[in-house]
């Protein structure tokens, strides 16, 4: 019905966005931030692109009352200080992301075929041209994240099962 | 029952129009009020609505997932009244639409988004509200939703009618049982106007009733009525009484013309007799009796007329004095003797031997006692049995007269004391007369604090009349006037006679003389006056219309002079009022007769007052007091 059109923001650009917004569907544990007042913080593991985009998008935006800021990572760096985690394309097939992440209240989030079984909890896929995402229920159980069923009900598939 | 219907009518309308307009009046803010209300609520809620998608399909727009969105909207189907939904981005392009199954052909979704708020478009409301997501508006929700207000209203105004309809029908019902309170009365009330109106009945009462207003017309009514109808009453009496003393006054009339004129056909033929020169001096004895109970017939009958006239006028004076009853008794009966014996009838006559003294007038009781006497002569079949009977019962006088006649049917006996009425007015026999006999009798008994009744045990059975007089306390002196005496012998006297008719005073003269008086006769006062200076009589009988001096004058005149100022002097006249009689006495007169005048009686008064003035002159006031007896 709404079929994109060709001049339509790209795809990095469209996961920007939605790194952005899946921050008003998710409920962190206080534990997750220092203070009140403290930012949510996005980190990127490759694909600078979506880093800017996201960076340009954020600039003076809050979600949930907070500030929202962008940290790039290395594939290799230890991971500390985040609260939604974007592990980019094949960088999310090394074996120790379930390890270092596993039960850590991070919205982690890939966007590779099979992504869900490497442990994320959002996984990017593409329908029809159109940006979409998966969502895993064990995964963001372990978590101790909170994500609203509004969210999930958009989600193409959600899985339900490990 | 016209006015009855306009009248309830004219009510009902009136409460009917008043309840109506009320009924439309709230229903009509009821309407407005509930236009208000609903286009109130339904506003809220559709933006609550519009909210809702709004919030539900936040993500959707977000995510960029109108499939997600067209879920959201095809939810609306549950409300059927909501006939179109869409969803438009931040940039006004149309997201999402959503079309209801009754609407599905209708271009209803607008390609773009409208502004925020709600407005109507024709039958539909539409509401615009933003989508926001953590305080960024990243599109808008639009409901369009059929306003059913039309429908609405109809239902609405359906109920409106049936609750004015059914409150109409109750105030109705109840102002028909409430409006008797107020029309009844005053419904009543026309009715018996129209019964007073219509039926002259006075008769007619409204009954009471308890509403203030209508109750003082009621009793305003019922009082106009009573007063109305005792008048009408009285009025009718009034006529009645008129009516019947008119028909009375006609009756007396035609009875007195009649009765005077039935004397005159015997004197005319006596006069016709006494003119024929072959008639012996039986034939003119048979005559001169004849005419003579005529003439008695038609003076008793005139005098009895005036008697009446007096009474009823009030005018009647006794002259009541301290008197011996039994010889007032006596002398009626030696009255009504003669007429007693032509007719064959048997007087039994049984009085006590003393004096029985009573306060009474003499003449007056005479009157009355030879009338009843006469009456049971009348009335009774010749050679029939009279009795008069007095005895003294505890200071009473009763005195009875019976006979064994005719008699008076019980009915009847009350009737026969009043004015007019006769027993028997077919039976002629001589007994024939104005019918005032008995009530004169009857007002003269009550005049003198008496009674008389009547007695008959029915027709053929004889009746009885008695009077009852109070008897007096014994006198100790005997009454100044005794007796008069007997007839008989006479001292002839010498009678000076003054009258203008020269027939009168010839026959009078002509009597007297031949009783063996000396007479004079003079025709006018002067004369009269110069011939009793010229000789002084013993006694004058004068005229009281004369020429040249009249009555009154000459008395006056010759009481003024030393010689004739004890003269006997007695008027004569035709005047027969008891002014008349009064103003002769203040004249000097001794005694006033009226004509015509019987020559035996008046020859016993005149020797009566020649009898005392001889040995006191002077004692004129005495003599007036004297009854004059004979004038019965």
């Amino acid at each position: 019905m709404t079929a994109k059109s060709a001049d339509a923001p790209g795809l990095d650009e469209l996961k920007a966005a939605y790194l952005y917004k899946f921050t008003s569907f998710v409920d962190w544990p206080n534990a997750a931030f220092e203070t009140g007042d403290s930012p949510i913080v996005i980190g990127i593991v490759g694909n600078a692109r979506v880093r800017d985009h996201l960076t340009s998008l954020l600039s003076g935006r809050l979600a949930q009352g907070r500030p929202v800021v962008v940290k790039q990572f290395g594939a290799g760096d230890a991971i500390a200080e985040v609260n939604v985690l974007f592990v980019a394309g094949s960088l999310s097939l090394r074996k120790d992301w379930e390890r270092r992440l596993d039960g850590r209240p991070v919205l982690w989030v890939t966007d590779v075929p099979g992504g869900l079984a490497r442990g994320s909890l959002i996984n990017f896929v593409q329908v029809n041209h159109r940006l979409r995402f998966e969502a895993s229920l064990p995964a963001i159980e372990r978590s101790g994240l909170g994500v609203s069923s509004r969210l999930l009900a958009l989600a193409e598939t959600v899985l339900t099962k490990p | 029952m016209r006015v009855k219907g306009s009248l309830q009518r004219q009510l009902t309308w009136v409460v009917m129009t008043t309840t109506l307009a009320a009924l439309l009046l709230s229903a009509f803010v009821l309407m407005v009020y509930e236009v208000r209300a609903y286009r109130q609520a339904w506003i809220l809620d559709l933006s609550t609505q519009a909210d809702l998608i709004a919030t539900a399909t936040a993500p959707a727009l977000a995510f960029d997932d109108p499939k997600a969105a067209n879920e959201n909207l095809a939810l609306l189907r549950v409300r059927p009244q909501i006939r179109a939904a869409a969803i438009y981005t931040a940039n006004g392009r149309l997201f999402a639409g959503y079309v209801s199954a009754l609407s599905a052909n209708d271009p209803l979704v607008p390609a773009t988004a409208l502004a925020i708020g709600h407005r109507f478009n024709g039958a539909d409301l539409e509401v615009s509200q933003p989508i926001l997501q953590d305080g960024d508006l990243i599109g808008s929700a639009y409901i369009r939703a059929a306003y059913g207000l039309t429908d609405r209203l109809k239902d609405y105004l359906l109920i409106l009618a049936i609750v004015t309809l059914a409150s109409l029908a109750a105030a109705w019902l109840i102002f028909r049982r409430l409006q008797k309170g107020v029309t009844r009365p005053i419904l009543a009330v026309a009715q018996a106007a129209r019964d007073v109106v219509e039926r002259r009945n006075y008769a007619v009462r409204v009954p009471k009733t308890t509403t203030h207003e209508v109750s003082v017309l009621v009793e305003s009514f019922n009082d106009m009525v009573r007063d109305l109808s005792s008048e009408m009453i009285e009025r009718r009496k009034a006529e009645e009484a008129l009516r019947t003393a008119d028909r009375h006054k006609d009756e007396f009339l035609a009875t007195l013309a009649h009765e005077l004129r039935n004397p005159l056909a015997p004197m005319t033929n006596g006069l016709a007799i006494l003119k024929l020169p072959q008639a012996g001096e039986a034939a003119h004895r048979r005559v001169r009796d004849i005419m003579e109970r005529q003439l008695k017939q038609m003076a008793r009958l005139i005098d009895d007329l005036l008697d009446v006239s007096r009474i009823s006028t009030g005018k009647m004076d006794l002259r009541r004095e301290h008197m011996d009853l039994m010889p007032v008794l006596r002398g009626a009966v030696e009255i009504v003797e003669p007429d007693m014996q032509a007719r064959g009838h048997t007087l039994a006559v049984s009085l006590p031997p003393m004096p029985v003294w009573i306060d009474g007038d003499a003449a007056r009781l005479a009157q009355v006692f030879v009338n009843l006497l006469n009456n049971a002569a009348k009335y009774t079949e010749n050679g029939g049995r009279i009795a008069l009977h007095a005895e003294l019962i505890d200071a009473q006088v009763w005195v009875r007269v019976s006979d064994d006649g005719l008699g008076i049917e019980p009915a009847k006996q009350a009737a026969v004391f009043e004015m007019f009425e006769q027993v028997d007015k077919s039976l002629e026999r001589g007994r024939a007369g104005l019918g005032i006999g008995l009530t004169l009798a009857r007002q003269l008994v009550d005049l003198h604090d008496g009674s008389l009744g009547v007695h008959s045990a029915g027709l053929g059975q004889g009746s009885e009349f008695t009077v009852c007089l109070p008897a007096a306390m014994q006198s100790d002196a005997p009454a100044v006037s005794g007796p008069p005496p007997p007839g008989g012998v006479q001292r002839p006297m010498h009678i000076l006679i003054a009258d203008d008719n020269v027939d009168f005073a010839a026959t009078l003269a002509e009597m007297l003389t031949e009783l063996g008086h000396r007479v004079r006769v003079s025709h006018d006062g002067q004369a009269a006056y110069d011939a009793v200076l010229a000789e002084l009589p013993d006694v004058g009988l004068f005229d009281i219309g004369m020429p040249r001096l009249n009555g009154y004058e000459l008395a006056q005149r010759l009481r003024q002079r030393e010689a004739s100022r004890s003269l006997v002097m007695v008027a004569l006249t035709g005047w027969g009022q008891d002014a008349d009689r009064r103003r002769a006495l203040d004249a000097g007169f001794d005694e006033h007769v009226v004509k015509p005048v019987q020559p035996l009686e008046l020859l016993q008064m005149l020797v009566r007052l020649s009898a005392h003035r001889r040995p006191k002159a002077g004692r004129r006031q005495e003599m007036r007091v004297t009854p004059s007896s004979g004038q019965a």
